[in-house]
């Protein structure tokens, strides 16, 4: 049964493939977000294909999908939906139409754009998967997926994540450039017309929320769950290189990951590699270093590397 | 209910064998320490036995806190923590724990051999070990060698350390009486300057006379209190003289120069005389 859910990932990354080069680690962690039912934070340079592979991996898993462009003046019922005035056989009434958050999967770019009151707008529908409008609450289908997306430069006129709310996602994945091959392979796909391939739909709906459900019933050893409580544990009281320390929504997020991750690679069980590999982007977000950290010039990755080992 | 027989027969088993190494290591040590206390002529079955059963028991303890499921997966790194993860998920049932259980079962049916967890080498050493020393003290006990007589060593020791407390003892007293002493002088000196009379300062003396007469020092009375009423201490004593035995039961001096016999000769006459009167005496 493993192997054929390997199997399945591995189609599901091949055609992915087909139309995002390289980025193999966020390809993963999205995909890990996705299986965990949680929402991740992208952070990477513009132009690193980030829509590209949220679009792509909608049409691969066949879900709804939606983007929402964040600018400063993006209001919230721009994001929820709001009442218009609907006009039938000469009666007038109110009518809800829903905003783009009503998606399977909803690409939220540059969230950090947005002002407080539209990211809390994101946050209700992130945390409880419903929307609230007016004196109306509207459930969001299953499944939900927010993947939101940051400038790690151009900071002016941006409005950061308080550190409580970046704890909802489950993780912050962390993009990098392509190498050489890489781009030299971006470049021939994109600029020859011959080579533009579309993906092909490999998964449905129920199949994912099947595995969903299957992630949760992924086996864990008492020892790797203290573990993995150790290391979030150790993030609060390291005040060396932590002023702050994640909380324990950040050692479930680090758990359900991990066995996301050993579904992936096609285990039975979860592993400590898992948990090791998973605790970078689970924790992240979640830290703030200290000032004797920063002054020995570690970055949060390194901070946490070193709580690990 | 199968996989839980199956987990707790690998556990028992591994138990088993910690505990009969503990075992046998326990036994290593009691016949070393009987044999060594033997040598030394010091009580042996107490000590031996209480030595090893704090060695048992401290293994035992050590033993038990190790997972018997990591020595396993250390062994056998195919189940590599997936051993240690149907033990933890005995409890749970899914189509994902299923399958890790048939998995490991048939692994473990596969690869894991009981006997790949005792050490034959240490055994069989172990064993010979004990063979041989058994067969030590045997031997010992029957020649009653002795390398130490330790437990004569520790009583003279007890005894030299008496000593030394008793004069110890012997210089405080002598302390004592001489601190006495002088504190009556200081005493008496006092008494005299408060008196109005000098402490032998004065011209003429004084009412009091010579203080130094009243004061008991060491130029006019000397006290010496001995500790003990005898003269003799029967702490001190010499170690014996060994002496060695003559060949020969006497003196060399000693020998025969010339034998004699002799034999009764009283006349017949007497005799008779002396055989009338015995009748006589026995028929009155």
């Amino acid at each position: 049964m493993t192997t054929h859910h390997k199997e399945m990932f591995d189609h599901v990354t091949k055609e992915l493939h087909k139309v995002v080069i390289g980025q193999n680690e966020m390809i993963e962690e999205v995909i890990i977000a996705l299986l965990c039912n949680g929402n991740a934070l992208l952070e990477g340079y513009p132009g690193l294909a980030k829509t590209l592979t949220i679009n792509t991996l909608s049409k691969v898993i066949d879900l709804k999908f939606s983007r929402i462009q964040n600018t400063p003046d993006l209001m919230p019922s721009d994001i929820t939906g709001t009442y218009i005035i609907n006009e039938e056989r000469g009666k007038r009434s109110f009518k809800f139409q829903p905003g783009p958050i009503f998606a399977n999967i909803v690409l939220a770019d540059e969230i950090n754009r947005a002002t407080p009151k539209s990211q809390s707008a994101f946050l209700e529908a992130m945390q409880e998967k419903q929307v609230t409008v007016g004196t109306s609450t509207f459930k969001l289908e299953d499944p939900f997926f927010v993947l939101a997306t940051q400038n790690p430069i151009e900071q002016e006129g941006t409005y950061p994540l308080p550190e409580a709310q970046a704890d909802r996602f489950l993780l912050k994945i962390k993009m990098g450039y392509p190498n050489e091959d890489e781009e030299i392979q971006i470049v021939k796909q994109y600029t020859e017309k011959e080579t533009v391939v579309e993906p092909k739909k490999v998964m449905d709906k129920a199949r994912l929320l099947k595995l969903q459900e299957l992630t949760k019933n992924m086996p864990i050893a008492d020892d790797l769950r203290k573990a993995a409580v150790k290391i979030v544990i150790a993030t609060r009281k390291n005040k060396e290189l932590f002023m702050f320390g994640a909380s324990p929504r950040a050692s479930m997020a680090l758990i359900l990951a991990s066995k996301a991750r050993a579904l992936i690679k096609g285990r039975t069980h979860v592993s400590g590699e898992d948990i090791k590999t998973m605790a970078l982007p689970v924790l992240r977000h979640r830290v703030v270093l200290s000032f004797e950290a920063e002054r020995q010039g570690l970055d949060v990755d390194a901070a946490i590397s070193k709580i690990i080992k | 209910m199968k996989t839980r027989r199956f987990v707790n027969e690998i556990r028992s088993g591994i138990y088993k064998i910690r505990f009969f190494n503990a075992f046998l290591g326990a036994s290593v040590i009691f016949l070393t320490t009987y044999l060594i206390l033997m040598l030394l002529n010091l009580p042996t079955l107490t000590i031996s036995l209480i030595v090893a059963s704090l060695f048992f028991i401290t293994e035992c303890v050590i033993l038990s806190k190790t997972s018997p499921f990591l020595a396993v997966e250390k062994k056998y790194n195919i189940l590599f923590e997936k051993l240690r993860t149907v033990k933890d998920t005995i409890r749970m049932d899914n189509e994902l724990i299923d399958q890790l259980r048939d998995e490991v079962k048939k692994n473990v049916k596969k690869f894991v051999d009981i006997g790949d967890f005792i050490d034959f080498r240490k055994v069989l050493s172990r064993v010979l070990f004990i063979f041989f020393v058994s067969f030590l003290i045997i031997l010992i006990a029957s020649l009653n060698i002795k390398l130490l007589d330790a437990e004569d060593l520790i009583d003279r020791s007890q005894g030299l350390i008496q000593d030394f407390s008793a004069k110890i003892s012997k210089e405080r007293e002598k302390l004592k009486v001489v601190n006495s002493q002088n504190e009556l002088k200081m005493r008496f000196k006092k008494l005299a300057l408060t008196a109005g009379v000098g402490g032998g300062d004065t011209e003429g003396g004084d009412i009091f006379g010579e203080i130094e007469v009243v004061q008991l020092g060491n130029e006019k009375i000397n006290i010496e209190i001995s500790p003990t009423d005898f003269e003799v201490s029967v702490d001190n004593f010499d170690p014996p003289e060994r002496r060695n035995f003559l060949d020969k039961p006497y003196e060399e001096d000693v020998f025969s120069d010339s034998s004699f016999g002799f034999e009764e000769n009283i006349p017949q006459k007497r005799q008779e005389i002396v055989k009338r009167y015995f009748k006589k005496l026995a028929e009155s």
